[in-house]
This record gives structure tokens, C-alpha cells and sequence, in this order.
């Protein structure tokens, strides 16, 4: 598989993550709390930071098969 | 656990938790926290029915036979009435198929999939398939069948036959009607995909006899009830991860963890938050917090 159709098929699994990650943040957060803008604000905080643990993650794992 | 049940009305925990087990939502509907109610029943909602969309329709089941149980269920099962069905759908399908049931329907398990099914007749319904025949004029005839095909049992010379008609177009443009005959074969009844297999001779007049000239091979749409849900063969399973691929592992996720999360719903409808309410920081006066003690 060409490196562009190999990119596009990773991009693919992401569009799927995104809004499940979205979801889980939302219905973990709401079960933690019980006021709306706690939730809320907690919800975007764990998005992110799952966000930002899952890219760290990925990108340490790329670059160990580099070239495997 | 936390003090959160003093301060949120939880009504009566079990009917919350029992109806949040139900549909996702209700149970914290019944007890006025609409808000995370919403929450709830759009996302768990959502995920489950995306996930069921993405694999198909064909993720969630049951399969209750040794050895080839899906675990995976028990994580679905988890979102309530949406997966409990599978648990009918598999009764069902057993039963079904029991080979003593079979036989007593005069299907041989052994050419169950293309076997006829005798006691379906007469049987009416929209077709799509291919034709591949000999015309009246010795030419080949081949293309897209759709139309409606009309099956029924008449009597033979051997015993009760099954005979019937085609009519519709062939690529697009309408045909002369298409005669029908044994050999029949069709689909199990009850089986986890929307369309039945169908297949059976073209009969023609040659020569003052009725003589099989091709055959018509396509399906027929099978009942919403004969196919949400019920158990797929190992063969339905490698079908679906050929035509979705890595989308099917997706889907499947995708319910698994609609199921997972609404056992944090049913908890919190039976329990209450597990933080608190979230603004026990903004509540606590410097009078109520404790004072350290000094040595």
C-alpha cells in the first residue's frame, strides 16, 4: 500500500475515534458530577488530555517502527 | 462513595437503576436530572445504534452455542432493551435449527442452505439477482434480474413440486415472464442478514417437452424479525469482515462501549454522582474546613 493510502486509512480510524472519545469524556464526567457546567468543563479537559495521551502514545510508537 | 445522596433526589434507587438499565436516560428521567438524562440517552444511544449501523446491523448477537460464545455481548447487553432482543433472536434461531426440527420440516440439515422449503409456499416477493439462460431462439441470455417472483407447491408425478413465475426487467428493460420449477433453493428463515439467498431452474418448452434451460440465482428481502439480531455463522462473520474490514472492529467497539459506559449510568442513578455534585469547593466556608493540629 502506498504511503498517501496508508495516511488516509490511519486518518479514516481517527474520524471514528474522535467522537467516541467525545462521548466517553461526557458520559464518564457526567457520572463524577452532577452540575451542567461541571460537567461540561471537566468533559473538555479530559477530551483534551486523552487527546493529547493517546497523540504522545502514537507518535512514540510510530517512531519506534520507524522502519521496522 | 460520597455524601451525594443527601443532597440529589434519588428518588427510589432500584427503579432508577432497573430503568436506567432499560433504556439509557430513563432511570435518571424518573428522577428529575433531566440534564444528565439527555446526556445520557443521546450519547449511549447514539454510540450503540452508530455501531450498529457502521458493522452493518450485524454486531450485536448472541451466540449461545459451546464454543462459539461471543463475550462480547455481555458488554453490549450493558446498554438494555436495544441488545436484549439478541437474547429472543438466539432462542429462536436454536430452535430453529435444531436438527429434529429440521427434519420434521423436511429440510436436510446437511443441504440446509439450499434446501426448499415446502411449507413457505406460496410464496410472493420482490427479487433481484442474475439470469442465466438459453432463449427460445438457442441464444445465451444473461444479465441483472428485478422484479417479483411467485413460487407455489402444485402436484407432481414424484409428489408435490414447486413451480412459479418471474416478472420484471432483465438490465433495466421488461421481459417476457420466466417459468420456474425445481430444483428450489432458498435462505434458512431465520439467519442475521436482511436478504435471503435464493436460487432455483428456468423451465422452458423445447421440443413439446418442459426442459430446464438456466437457472436464476439472487434473493429476496427477509423479515426485519428473521434477521435483527440473530446469531451470525462463521460464515455470515467472515462474510461481513471481508466486505467492512477493519469498519466492522470499529462498529463492534462502538457497542461494547455504549454497554460499558451505561454500567456507570446505572450506578449513578443508583448511587448518585461518585464525585459529589461538583461544587462542594465553591460551598465549603474556611469555617468549616478542619484546622490542623499542632504538635
Amino acid at each position: 500500500m502506498s504511503i498517501p493510502l496508508l495516511l488516509a486509512n490511519q486518518v479514516n480510524a481517527i474520524i471514528y475515534l474522535i467522537p467516541l472519545l467525545a462521548v466517553i469524556s461526557l458520559v464518564y464526567n457526567a457520572t463524577r458530577y452532577e452540575i451542567p457546567q461541571v460537567i461540561i468543563q471537566r468533559s473538555i479537559r479530559f477530551f483534551f488530555y486523552a487527546l493529547i495521551i493517546m497523540g504522545v502514545l502514537m507518535t512514540l510508537l510510530a517512531i519506534l517502527s520507524w522502519n521496522l | 462513595m460520597t455524601d451525594s445522596h443527601n443532597q440529589i433526589e434519588l428518588k427510589n434507587p432500584v427503579i432508577a437503576a432497573i430503568l436506567a438499565f432499560l433504556i439509557p436516560g430513563a432511570g435518571h428521567f424518573y428522577q428529575g436530572r433531566t440534564f444528565k438524562a439527555a446526556i445520557y440517552c443521546f450519547c449511549i444511544m447514539s454510540t450503540f445504534f452508530c455501531g450498529m449501523a457502521l458493522g452493518d446491523w450485524k454486531t450485536v448477537y448472541y451466540q449461545s452455542e459451546p464454543g462459539k460464545r461471543n463475550l462480547g455481548y455481555f458488554a453490549q447487553v450493558g446498554v438494555g432493551l436495544p441488545a436484549l432482543p439478541a437474547l429472543i433472536q438466539t432462542s429462536r434461531y436454536n430452535k430453529a435449527m435444531n436438527p429434529d426440527n429440521l427434519a420434521r420440516n423436511g429440510a436436510n440439515a446437511r443441504y440446509f442452505d439450499s434446501h426448499p422449503y415446502p411449507q413457505e409456499m406460496p410464496l410472493e416477493a420482490p427479487f433481484q439477482g442474475t439470469l442465466l439462460d438459453r432463449g427460445d431462439d438457442g441464444k445465451n441470455i444473461s444479465g441483472e434480474l428485478d422484479g417479483i417472483i411467485k413460487l407455489k407447491t402444485i402436484p407432481g408425478e414424484f409428489g408435490p413440486e414447486i413451480s412459479g413465475t418471474f416478472e420484471g426487467t432483465l438490465d433495466n428493460k421488461p421481459i417476457d415472464t420466466l417459468n420456474l420449477s425445481d430444483p428450489i433453493g432458498m435462505g434458512p428463515q431465520l439467519k442475521g442478514d436482511s436478504r435471503r439467498l435464493l436460487e432455483c431452474a428456468v423451465v422452458r418448452e423445447v421440443d413439446g417437452r418442459r426442459t430446464d434451460t438456466g437457472h436464476i440465482e439472487g434473493s429476496i428481502p427477509r423479515p426485519f424479525l428473521n434477521w435483527f439480531e440473530m446469531p451470525l455463522t462463521n460464515h455470515a462473520l467472515d462474510d461481513v469482515n471481508k466486505k467492512l474490514g477493519k469498519r466492522y472492529e470499529f462498529a463492534v467497539v462502538f457497542t461494547w462501549i455504549a454497554g460499558l459506559l451505561n454500567l456507570l449510568v446505572i450506578w449513578d442513578a443508583f448511587d448518585g454522582p461518585a464525585y459529589g455534585r461538583g461544587d462542594e469547593e465553591e460551598n465549603a466556608s474556611p469555617d468549616n474546613e478542619p484546622t490542623p493540629t499542632k504538635t
